[in-house]
């Protein structure tokens, strides 16, 4: 029994990160097999393992495929030039060209990995900005209530009624250049500031009543310190499920933008369809003749739509117990 | 109720006008000039580019033109004229071209929302069987399946190679041609008809479940009831003698709707399922079950009923929503609404009618909101009409 | 009984229906990209214009026209030439006592409105005086027609003569005062009445509704549902119906209405025949249906919905593909009238250094864009005159870079720059026609090194062919050590870079293109690079000034006899190929689709296409 003392006190002793740590694991693991029975989850989490790997390769393919062919200039996104094939742009899969070219001769594959990693840089930074900002809101909302919740919800009220899609194709001809980066942090604000503040607004106002919050006001933390440390870790779970379906929006966005002619941007799985269709290879029967023109692209923003989104289900059964199994 | 209903439309009035006067703003501040136009025919002299700028009023300093603009718009309703149609006013395209947009998508959106909640009814049922990752799988898939490509995808595929439903554009000329009809007068008379018959509805609906007790009684009559609505929209439309272009425009929505709806069902019927799988924990299904009732009762009676609820605050905030995603639907379907005047209007820097239908697109929203808080206050007993009880989400 | 009235009500329908479908005689289907915006002429050819209103507008007469293929000047309402062209010294002055210019024009007798009543010098007048006393409000294509500036008066001499008294000898006055739309006296005179008294006039006329335009054209005003069509039906009482034109290799033109008038310009008509031109028109009806994006319109074609579409700026090469040896429709290709380039802010260095200037011409290969990345469908341009404008067009201007290798054009790019006094930090090596080292950093003759330098494109969405164009100029004139950056973006956002309002425009280079108004007479020429041209007073954007040029385009302008003219012309040309103030990059040609099962042309190659022609809908013949 004393050994039983001891370890406990020993236990005691250690310091709070290991404390903090070790129970982080354990939750970790806990979550991770309901995540795993969510079917969806697990599915999205592959598919976007997929493309990030894809995005990844994008250099290495370059470099082999330039290698393999003598030409290493036919594997560039937007100046490339395929001189090898005799024929007439576009043209249908070769063995240097795994998925054709596109109307200017451009290798797609290269485009295609290139835009990978662009739409998660997008994605990403809209993403996180947004919900960054939204979870601070919301927890700032739900701590102080009164007049600054008011008003807070009253910003989020403002910023919901923006009609999401034609904002951003206003902001288009107003941004000198509209670049991708821009697009991100332009969403990320428009997303920031609206409907999320109040979805997790409600995330913490659960956390709020927790008896661990009352604690820590009475051991003397301070207000700044109980929202940022407190209150927010624990709403993140929240956050990182609102985050998923942010990035699927904002690839989304970019992608009709795009086709919409409203972008800057040089290159974007948005972007290949919208050369494929301006220029007249999406009408009618070509829609199988050509069908590497946008199959390719229009599957690469579904699936990593999906990925994310199917990643944020999967979350959202962590979050939400009482959509699990029985 | 009434006090709380006049709070909120003056605190709508607030934000139209602040959201109006930041719209206008983000349009000023850009580029957008709508002279350019003429820049690029040489026999135009430069001069008539500055007395045409001076027309359109664009040499006035910012915030006077922005202190009339406001004025014009809520003291006389006056948005203006458009500056690519000079000087027809904004408001003129607005009402032409508002009943075609709210027709298509109104339409598609009951239609997605009827899909969506009878398969997550389905679904909600059958956790974990194979329907139910089908179902979810095709739903998440076509939700997050690019638009304008599925779009393509799919009006190749009826109107071309099955050839059962018109290319684009809303009408058949050809049909409309010398009868002197306006498309117009049709699309507002499509949205009475269809508002009276969901008035119709509605009244046959509550007065069935007030006054009768018997189950099997009341449905017949809710079924009697649609059906004769029905019947009674088809007779109706036919006798006046529109009824042939009603058909065309139906005809025309044909495909925009299956894309829509295609598009759409699955965010209605997920929450549906979420929704039910939620009160099918809750208590008082529990025991229902114990006291034998059939599973089907259960499901339709007692889960379905509390699920609506979201479902019917979702189904009416999403129609801004899908306003939203009119420009791209509009484009590919040369559907001329508000979302084509809008795009129409930023490419050629005509920001008074960019302003004006952005507003229109707000104002929608927000009508959209209040509604919803309305009904979800109605539906729900639990809640009260006080601030912090509505921020519920 | 009533099962079988119903039966038969419903068949009835049916069959109406159906009748009322296959009685469509002889009509026209055009497919239109975006809708009109007005039915008022006022707005419509004014600040509401677009092409589309053009296309659909058949209803308004002038004076004097253009043939159609040929673009010479012919008279239409009037009969005969003006009296004096150019017009001579008149004994009346100004108020001030200016001299004053007049020629006389006489009109046909019995040429009559759509109404019944005959189009005479008083309508004439009234157009011109309304036009002048609202130039400011009508604006656009109005002002580019009457010219305020050298047009002073016109006045009825009789009901069937007008003479015209303008401040300049200027070749404006034929090519655009002449030109000039008229309108009914009759119709309008009181609203204009009521315009002048109201607060703002101009804002009254352009916003007046106008049901039924008045037309003395080939075609009248049918109906119009808007965003979804717009119906033409001919115009039964047009007086030059029937009207035969004959085009002569010579240059002569007859033409002749049969029963009416004969007359012959330009020469005697005999030897070898362009083409006989008879006008209709031939169609009963001309349905205009509205399409939004062009997959539509095309899909639209194939199905037969349409019979042609009409789109300024063709077909895309995957639109042209599509519809490539589908039966029943058939391609024509022509050039348009008008061009892409580049050019250069010649107000800062070093863009006002010629060798500068030369230099980024020769690194600019636009075979290699052209042919091979655009396979085609841009062909290159270094003359400012389309070739197709096969009458003013100088075959031989010098062409800078053509047919040189890359390595090549970099060691010429080189040569000239070091002429110059440029220098690099590395400066760009070329061996055997190879590039070995790529060029970094160019030092100005000034010593300072060069400042990262914007060029400025329409971006992808907008414009592919000069967003590629772009791209590959970037790559180039860095791999050669100039420091640039292209940015793409929109057109608004470019116009308002290079047209600023009132003041000189501070960009570094930019991509655009022009549409050149009338081919008949190129004085854009002077428009764009005379130096007193120069923006923000006119639409000299790149602020070239050059004695030279400035004396040949003064020459050009001033000379009334066509052949001297024509010599001018092609001095201007060399001067500009050589000096570079633009370098035109490409004209990509004009690609147009019909249905030729159902519609016939007379002729299908002009400049700007079938559709660049006033006449092609009077034209066209339907055949079953």
């Amino acid at each position: 029994m004393d050994n039983e003392k001891k370890r406990d006190f020993e236990e005691l002793q250690q310091p709070l990160w290991r404390v903090r740590l070790r129970l982080f694991r354990k939750s970790f693991r806990e979550n991770w097999s309901i995540f795993k029975g969510s079917v969806l989850g697990p599915i999205g989490l592959g598919i976007v393992i997929f493309f990030a790997i894809f995005a990844i390769f994008y250099p290495f393919y370059v470099n082999i495929m330039g290698s393999v062919s003598g030409r290493p200039s036919m594997y560039e996104p937007v100046t490339g030039f395929a001189f090898d094939i005799a024929g007439t742009h576009p043209h249908s899969p070769t063995l240097h060209h795994p998925l054709g070219t596109d109307p200017l001769g451009r290798d797609i594959l290269t485009q295609l990995m290139f835009s990978a990693s662009n739409e998660f840089i997008l994605g990403l930074v809209a993403a996180v900005g947004g919900i960054f900002i939204a979870t601070t809101l919301g927890a700032i909302s739900a701590y102080y209530g009164g007049l600054v919740d008011t008003a807070l919800m009253r910003v989020a009220d403002i910023f919901m009624v923006f009609p999401f899609v034609a904002t951003i194709a206003a902001l288009s001809q107003v941004v000198y250049e509209m670049t991708l980066f821009r697009l991100a942090l332009i969403i990320a604000v428009l997303s920031g500031f609206g409907g999320n503040v109040i979805m997790l607004k409600s995330g913490a106002l659960q956390v709020k009543v927790k008896p661990y919050i009352e604690a820590a006001k009475v051991a003397g933390g301070s207000n700044l310190y109980i929202i940022f440390s407190h209150i927010i870790p624990n709403v993140l779970p929240l956050s990182f499920l609102y985050m998923m379906f942010a990035v699927t929006g904002a690839i989304f966005t970019e992608a009709t933008l795009a086709f919409l002619g409203l972008l800057d941007v040089r290159m974007s799985w948005g972007i290949m369809i919208q050369t494929a269709n301006d220029a007249g290879y999406l009408v009618g029967s070509r829609l199988g003749t050509f069908w590497y023109l946008w199959i390719p692209a229009g599957l690469a923003i579904t699936f990593l739509c999906a990925g994310f989104y199917f990643i944020g289900r999967g979350l959202n059964e962590v979050v939400n117990p009482k959509l699990r199994e029985r | 109720m009434a006090k709380y209903i006049a709070k909120r439309l003056v605190q709508i009035l607030l934000v139209v006008f602040l959201y109006a006067s930041i719209v206008y703003f983000i349009f000023y501040l850009g580029p957008a000039d709508p002279t350019a136009r003429f820049i690029g025919n040489p026999d135009i002299p430069p001069e008539a580019r500055q007395k045409l700028a001076e027309q359109f009023g664009l040499n006035k300093p910012p915030h006077l033109q922005w202190l009339n603009y406001m004025r014009n718009m809520f003291i006389e309703f006056d948005l203006g004229r458009s500056l690519s149609s000079y000087p027809r006013p904004v408001w003129d395209f607005i009402i032409t071209r508002w009943p075609r947009t709210i027709v298509l998508f109104v339409s598609a959106i009951l239609i997605s929302y009827y899909l969506g909640f009878s398969l997550g009814k389905f679904i909600a049922w059958r956790r974990g069987q194979l329907s139910d990752y089908l179902a979810t799988i095709t739903g998440v898939s076509l939700w997050t399946v690019f638009t304008p490509w599925w779009a393509l995808l799919l009006i190749w595929f009826f109107s071309f190679r099955l050839g059962i439903f018109p290319i684009n554009q809303f009408l058949t000329p050809e049909l409309w041609s010398g009868t002197g009809v306006d498309s117009q007068s049709i699309f507002i008379y499509m949205i009475l008809s269809g508002l009276l018959a969901s008035f119709f509805l509605f009244l046959a609906y509550y007065l069935t479940k007030k006054f009768v007790v018997d189950r099997v009684l009341a449905r017949i009559i809710k079924y009697s009831a649609a059906g004769v609505t029905l019947i009674g929209l088809i007779v109706g439309w036919l006798i006046s003698g529109f009824g042939t272009f009603v058909g065309d425009i139906l005809w025309h929505m044909g495909v925009p709707i299956i894309t829509l709806a295609t598009i759409q069902f699955g965010g209605s019927m997920l929450l549906m399922r979420d929704s039910m799988l939620e009160t099918i924990k809750e208590d008082y299904i529990t025991t229902a079950r114990a006291k034998g009732i059939s599973d089907k009762q259960v499901r339709d009676k007692h889960a379905a009923r509390t699920a609506l609820l979201p479902l019917v605050t979702s189904f009416i905030l999403a129609i801004p929503t899908a306003l939203d995603g009119a420009m791209v639907i509009e484009i590919v379907f040369s559907w001329p609404g508000i979302g084509l005047t809008f795009l129409r209007a930023i490419n050629t820097g005509d920001y008074p009618l960019a302003v004006g239908s952005y507003t229109f697109f707000g104002l929608i929203a927000i009508t959209a909101h209040l509604v919803a808080d309305i009904i979800y206050s109605f539906l729900d007993p639990r809640i009260s009409y006080e601030e912090g009880a509505m921020k519920s989400g | 009984m009533k099962k079988k009235l119903a039966v038969i009500g419903i068949l009835a329908v049916i069959l109406i229906f159906t009748a009322s479908l296959a009685g469509q005689a002889k009509t026209y289907k055009i497919g239109l990209l975006d809708d009109i915006t007005t039915l008022n002429l006022w707005a419509g050819i004014g600040p509401d214009s677009t092409t589309y209103n053009f296309a659909v507008y058949n209803y308004w007469p002038t004076l004097y026209s253009l043939t159609d293929k040929t673009f010479q000047f012919v008279p239409y309402v009037a009969d005969g030439m003006p009296s004096d062209l150019p017009p001579v010294k008149s004994e009346e002055t100004t108020e001030e006592g200016d001299p004053l210019w007049e020629s006389t024009v006489k009109l046909h007798e019995n040429y009559m409105w759509q109404d019944g009543t005959e189009l005479t010098a008083e309508d004439v007048v009234f157009s011109y005086h309304t036009v002048q006393e609202f130039s400011d409000s009508l604006g656009g294509n109005w002002v580019a027609d009457l010219v305020p500036s050298i047009f002073y008066d016109v006045e009825a001499i009789d009901s069937h003569t007008v003479k015209f008294y303008i401040t300049e000898k200027s070749a404006k006055f034929k090519w655009g005062i002449l030109m000039m739309g008229l309108v009914q006296k009759a119709k309008w005179e009181h609203i204009v009445e009521e315009a002048k008294q109201q607060e703002n006039p101009g804002k009254y006329l352009l916003n007046y509704d106008v049901k039924q335009p008045m037309s003395a054209d080939p075609f009248v005003f049918g109906e119009r549902q808007e965003g979804a069509f717009i119906t033409n039906k001919k115009n039964e009482d047009w007086y030059l119906e029937g009207q035969e034109t004959t085009l002569y290799e010579n240059g002569a033109v007859l033409d002749k209405v049969p029963g009416k008038y004969e007359a012959t310009y330009y020469g005697e008509p005999e030897g070898d025949v362009i083409v006989d031109l008879k006008y209709g028109p031939h169609v009963d009806e001309v349905l205009f249906k509205v399409y939004k994006n062009m997959s539509a319109a095309v899909l639209a074609l194939q199905k037969g919905d349409i019979d042609f579409i009409h789109n300024p700026n063709g077909l895309e090469k995957g639109f042209a593909d599509q519809l490539r040896g589908k039966e029943g429709i058939t391609l024509v290709e022509n050039q348009p009238n008008g061009w892409r380039y580049m050019t250069f802010n010649a107000r800062k260095t070093p863009y006002d250094i010629i060798n500068f200037r030369k230099a980024v011409a020769n690194l600019i290969d636009k075979e290699f864009v052209t042919q091979t990345v655009l396979q085609g469908v841009a062909q290159p341009q270094y003359s400012v005159i389309p070739p197709a404008n096969t009458f003013w067009y100088n075959p031989d201007v010098p062409k800078i870079g053509k047919g040189m290798e890359r390595g090549a054009r970099i060691a010429r790019a080189v040569e000239l720059l070091k002429e110059a006094g440029f220098s690099w930090e590395k400066e760009p090596v070329v061996e055997d026609g190879e590039l070995t080292q790529a060029g970094e950093g160019l030092i100005l003759p000034s010593g300072d090194k060069m400042e990262q330098q914007t060029l400025l494109a329409p971006s992808a969405g907008y414009d592919p062919m000069r967003a590629t164009f772009a791209i590959w100029i970037e790559r180039w004139l860095n791999e050669a050590g100039i420091p640039v950056r292209a940015k793409l973006t929109g057109f608004n956002t470019i116009v308002q870079e290079v047209f600023p309002s009132g003041e000189a425009p501070t960009f570094d280079m930019y991509i655009l293109g022009w549409g050149l108004g009338n081919p008949a007479f190129p004085d854009f020429m002077y428009d764009f690079w005379h130096s007193s041209t120069s923006h923000p007073k006119g639409f000299n954007t790149t602020g070239y000034s050059s004695e030279r040029f400035d004396e040949a385009a003064e020459k050009f302008v001033g000379e009334w006899d066509l052949n001297q003219a024509k010599e001018y012309a092609y001095t201007c040309q060399e001067i500009l190929a050589e000096e570079v103030p633009y370098v035109v990059l490409f004209y990509s040609p004009l690609t147009e689709a019909y249905r030729s099962g159902r519609v016939e042309f007379q002729f299908d190659q002009a400049l700007d296409g079938l559709q660049g022609g006033y006449g092609y809908q009077s034209l066209t013949m339907v055949i079953e």
